[in-house]
């Protein structure tokens, strides 16, 4: 965060059942995979901001930087959002909280200990932030040290396939991470079974999942869990990382309203302790009672 | 909700950083710079600048010696560490948003261990918000606080111990950088706090068990939740309150809209936020009408229109509470533009002061 900035629509896009608002932000500092902002239109009938991932961003010219955010209308905010036009302006506050900071440090193509391999799951509208973390990917392979991950495999579950035109937006950066050399896999499932066979995201992450993968998932809590159980079962060395979504009233460590119940009991922040965190922290080492392969998948 | 001057006056780096002229007033033995503080559990001072140092540790550092508030309160410690109420604690509801945080905070060794030191570190004067569930624990706190205050600053002066809070010799002490708020108010604890708040005879008793130990500022901050307000406001006053805090949320509840269920973790929340403006407004001017001492309004504040309701209505200072959860700076910019109201008005800040009144 830098300070609170008037930021301008200079583009709305339907894509499927969200919308994608590509705002001009004055001031705004890059944000890291998995970090938020809070948006509130200018004018709005709500009385708090919302929270949302940053989907992409292009560094700034002398009026700001272009931020992405992809948004699912489910209320009264998110309805304002995805309304605005062109021209339009809406508050934005970012970026804010820890993202999926450790994709810098995964165990990369060779690396002892690790497969190289890195899983991208989402569900619903959670696909948002890993546009930015494909790019970031990018960037990982073209510093060339440290080698690449050997492949990236991008396992997204939808509701429907309205909701899974959100795919196209993913083109581009997994077209870019390939021409680094980077093998990229990009599959989507769909509960109604409009992309082949029906079924839950966490049925492609079962069998994908590999001892020595590293997982990175954002969605509904359920998909998350279910996800982790997944983790848990495939073996040692399969760790996760998940962004998680609690109701806000600041986003900057205020309200403490956000918490969330860790595995020891603890209530973190998920808009400062958060919005990533990391399984074992969240879910701990036991298995959820709940987190049925099926108990999750894609919605919102 | 956004009010019309958002759109016109920037924040945050953008914001006028001068400090607003003309508007200098006090708290009992405090001096401010401007009438605009923040309302207790609301603003994190230090998580704003970790925040801000995540891309700009330069702006971390401006932020905090140049805190958008003219007094910092932070939020409410109690005597032992709470974990507070289980989520979810928050909902937006129409025009504010209930919470049910339950006043989570790591008890007072915790608070004077890690939190005074950076507090006193503040350019402006800090009002410490205590909590309690019985008499013993707002005494005891404010004893350790106290204690710990002249370790860090020096002993209170001499007279102003001999007479409380009549022969305070500004500047001379600690007693000019820091007061006490009693939140005799919250109504997310389920023993206590409130229920102390909301009996005359009991408010009485604590704050002159509080007014023994504690030498300086005194604020009472008091419920709404009571058919009248008026009475407790007496009392307090009577009991040695150098000022009250008007008011904290109205106690609400809000289902969740598939099971039909309370939806907060906590069953009941406070409701702040505009929704409630009318209502702190009509409390603030009753007291005002009733006690001739200060009074610190919030409820609802989020522009400039409303600072200047609750100053007519008889607040001498206001806080702004939910509203600062979308602007930190929020404060500030009410500062700065209250400066200009007046100046449209032709008015001096104490000649709106009660003016509703008149
Ligand atoms: C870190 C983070 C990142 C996010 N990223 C994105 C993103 O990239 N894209 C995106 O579209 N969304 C994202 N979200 C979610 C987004 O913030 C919410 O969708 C948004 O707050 C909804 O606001 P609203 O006013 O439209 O809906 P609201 O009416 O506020 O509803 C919000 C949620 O609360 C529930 N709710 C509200 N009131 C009640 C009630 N009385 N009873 C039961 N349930 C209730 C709703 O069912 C809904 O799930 C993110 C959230 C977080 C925390
Ligand atoms: C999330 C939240 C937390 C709060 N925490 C405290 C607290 O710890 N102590 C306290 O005295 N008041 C607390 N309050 C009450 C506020 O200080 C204030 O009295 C109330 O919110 C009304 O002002 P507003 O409408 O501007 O928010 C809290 C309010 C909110 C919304
Ligand atoms: S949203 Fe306010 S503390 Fe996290």
């Amino acid at each position: 965060m830098k300070d609170r900035a008037l930021a301008t629509v200079l583009h709305r896009a339907r894509v499927g059942s969200m919308v994608l608002v590509r705002l001009g932000v004055p001031g705004w500092r890059s944000a890291r995979p998995g970090q938020f902002a809070m948006l509130q239109a200018e004018g709005s009938g709500c009385f708090l901001p919302r929270a949302f991932s940053v989907h992409a961003q292009r560094e700034g010219s002398s009026d700001g930087s272009e931020v992405s955010f992809l948004i699912a209308p489910i209320g009264a905010a998110t309805d304002e959002l995805v309304a605005l036009s062109p021209g339009d302006r809406v508050w934005a506050l970012g970026p804010l909280g820890r993202g999926f900071d450790i994709l810098g440090e995964l165990p990369r193509h060779g690396a002892p200990g690790g497969s190289g391999r890195l899983l991208i799951v989402g569900g619903g509208v959670g696909v948002a932030p890993f546009v930015l973390a494909l790019e970031r990917l990018r960037e990982i392979a073209a510093a060339s040290t440290g080698g690449a991950h050997s492949e990236v495999l991008l396992l997204f579950g939808f509701r429907d396939a309205v909701q899974a035109d959100a795919l196209t937006l993913f083109e581009p950066a997994v077209a870019a991470l390939r021409a680094e050399g980077v093998p990229v896999h990009l599959e989507g499932i769909c509960e109604d079974g409009s992309l082949g066979r029906p079924g839950l995201v966490t049925k492609l992450l079962e069998e994908h999942a590999r001892s020595g993968d590293a997982v990175i998932a954002c969605g509904a809590h359920a998909m998350c869990e279910a996800v982790w159980d997944i983790c848990l079962r495939t073996g040692d060395g399969l760790d996760a990382w998940f962004s998680l979504e609690a109701g806000m009233a600041c986003g900057f460590g205020s309200c403490l309203g956000c918490v969330m119940p860790m595995a020891d009991g603890v209530l973190a922040r998920v808009c400062r302790e958060g919005p990533v965190f990391s399984g074992r922290e969240v879910f701990g080492e036991a298995r959820h009672p709940c987190a049925a392969p099926d108990a999750g998948g894609g919605g919102s | 909700m956004n009010d019309a001057h958002d759109a016109t006056v920037g924040s945050g780096a953008n914001a006028p950083s001068r400090t607003p002229h003309g508007l200098a007033t006090r708290l009992g033995p405090i001096e401010l710079s401007h009438p605009i503080i923040n309302a207790s559990g609301t603003l994190d001072l230090f998580e704003v600048a970790a925040t801000l140092a995540d891309v700009d540790e330069a702006a971390a550092a401006a932020f905090l010696a140049d805190p958008p508030v003219a007094a910092y309160v932070p939020k409410t410690v109690t005597p032992h560490p709470r974990p507070g109420n289980p989520p979810p604690r928050i909902l937006e509801t129409a025009g504010g948003m209930l919470n049910s945080i339950g006043l989570p905070n790591g008890g007072i060794e915790a608070f004077v261990t890690r939190e005074l030191p950076r507090l006193l570190s503040l350019p402006c004067p800090v009002i410490l918000n205590v909590g309690g569930f019985a008499r013993d624990d707002y005494v005891e706190v404010a004893a350790v606080l106290r204690v710990a205050l002249e370790e860090a600053l020096g002993e209170a002066h001499e007279e102003a111990l001999g007479e409380a809070h009549e022969a305070v010799v500004v500047g001379a002490s600690w007693l000019s950088r820091v007061g006490l708020e009693l939140n005799v108010s919250c109504p997310n604890v389920h023993t206590g706090c409130m229920s102390i708040g909301s009996d005359r005879d009991e408010t009485a008793a604590v704050v002159a068990a509080v007014r023994e130990e504690w030498p300086g500022l005194l604020l009472v901050k008091l419920t709404p939740n009571v058919t009248h307000v008026v009475p407790i406001a007496r009392a307090a006053a009577e009991a040695g309150a150098d000022g009250l805090s008007l008011v904290n949320t109205f106690k609400g509840l809000a289902l969740d809209r598939v099971s039909l269920k309370p939806y907060l973790g906590g069953v009941t929340g406070g409701l702040s936020g505009p929704a409630i403006k009318p209502l702190a407004l009509r409390i603030v001017y009753e007291v005002r009408a009733a006690v001739d001492i200060p009074l610190v309004g919030m409820g609802g504040v989020g522009s400039v229109q409303d600072v200047l309701e609750f100053l007519a209505c008889g607040a001498s200072v206001v806080a702004v509470g939910a509203s600062g959860f979308r602007d930190p700076w929020k404060p500030r910019t009410l500062a700065v533009e209250l400066e200009a109201a007046l100046e449209a008005r032709s008015m001096a800040l104490a000649e709106v002061i009660g003016m509703a009144h008149e």
